[in-house]
């Protein structure tokens, strides 16, 4: 979705930032990530300081927004992951760069059916 | 629902917080499978095992931690505490062949679903409310009607498809994720009806890779999905 988005928006970026260590390119982008990475470490490493560090560049209805995202997608995963939800079979070629690009190649809940 | 979520001080925009409350009231009642009762215990579990700061490893029994000190958790099997603390904890570590002698020894499919809403629903509440640097309130008081409520337990007619492993009620006809949580009305209900567009996006606004609230750019969005997925390693 976000290579597809990018494509759509003319905006800049790049999508493999999902997989970590890479600029993705877009406003507020490192901001991002290192709230999504503090979020969902138990321990809440920096998770005080990504929230402000983002706050100070963007402001809090973005901080809240991201978070919401970030809520939405540890629902999301959870549910494929608790309900075994496949990827159509018919879209691997199609889904192969992405796959690559993010790392999901080495995940064991990657499923196709 | 009367009563906000969160305090006003801290401005969660009102659609977001109706959604929250929403969860908040939803497990406190009596659901298709479980008692409101055994609801409201299954919530606090999975809401200590989320907050656990320092988790057990993924295989090791967590039960008998948890039942010492999430509040309600002695009414529920030491089974089924571990299996939420593995679901809540530990998601990308449970596989079929555990669903399967999980839900022909200790739940039926449909009540494993209806756990998967309670699990999934509750989680979003309390990763939002850890984000934000928000503590969620305490669970509404079960009220006398739901306590003495028992769940109608009625089988739903599901098919099975090749691309999930719980049974579903509209197989093919959306992507697998989405037909997830199918065969409980309730909790696909509060998901993709509630959740789901309050905290991302409606299925509807998905289609619409320009669609977005205002705030974050869809890309901005999506960088943020990815990465939490990637970090769950789960691509789906």
């Amino acid at each position: 979705m976000l290579r597809a988005s990018i494509a759509t928006t003319g905006s800049t970026g790049n999508a493999a930032a999902v997989a970590g260590g890479i600029d993705s390119g877009l406003p507020f982008g490192h901001e991002l990530v290192a709230l999504a990475e503090a979020a969902v470490d138990p321990a809440r490493v920096g998770l005080g300081v990504a929230r402000e560090q983002l706050r100070n560049v963007a402001g809090t209805a973005v901080v809240h927004d991201a978070a919401a995202v970030i809520a939405n997608f540890e629902m999301m995963t959870r549910v494929a992951d608790l309900t075994g939800a496949a990827l159509y079979d018919s879209r691997r070629d199609a889904l192969a760069p992405i796959v690559a690009a993010s790392g999901a190649s080495e995940f064991s809940t990657l499923r196709w059916g | 629902m009367t009563e906000t979520m969160y305090p006003s001080a801290i401005g969660v925009r009102a659609d977001l917080d109706r959604a929250h409350r929403r969860v908040w009231d939803h497990v406190s009642v009596v659901g298709e499978w479980w008692s409101a009762a055994e609801r409201r215990a299954m919530a606090g579990v999975v809401r200590d095992a989320f907050n656990d700061r320092e988790p057990s490893r993924p295989w090791s029994p967590a039960a008998q931690d948890m039942l010492r000190w999430s509040t309600g958790a002695d009414i529920l099997p030491a089974t089924l505490v571990d299996a939420l603390y593995r679901m809540t904890v530990h998601a990308h570590t449970i596989t079929e062949s555990w669903y399967r002698q999980f839900t022909q020894t200790v739940v039926d499919e449909q009540a494993y679903v209806e756990l998967c809403g309670i699990v999934t629903s509750v989680v979003a509440v309390c990763s939002f409310a850890r984000t934000v640097g928000a503590e969620p309130p305490p669970f509404p008081v079960i009220a006398q009607a739901e306590n003495c409520s028992t769940p109608a337990r009625v089988s739903t007619e599901a098919g099975r498809s090749p691309r999930n492993w719980v049974p579903v009620t509209s197989r093919g006809t959306r992507a697998p994720v989405v037909e997830a949580l199918s065969i409980s009305q309730i909790e696909y209900d509060l998901l993709w009806d509630h959740l789901a567009p309050a905290q991302y996006m409606s299925i509807e606004q998905m289609g619409d890779l320009a669609w977005t609230r205002g705030t974050l750019s869809r890309a901005q969005a999506e960088l943020l999905a990815g990465r939490v997925a990637a970090l769950r390693q789960c691509f789906f």
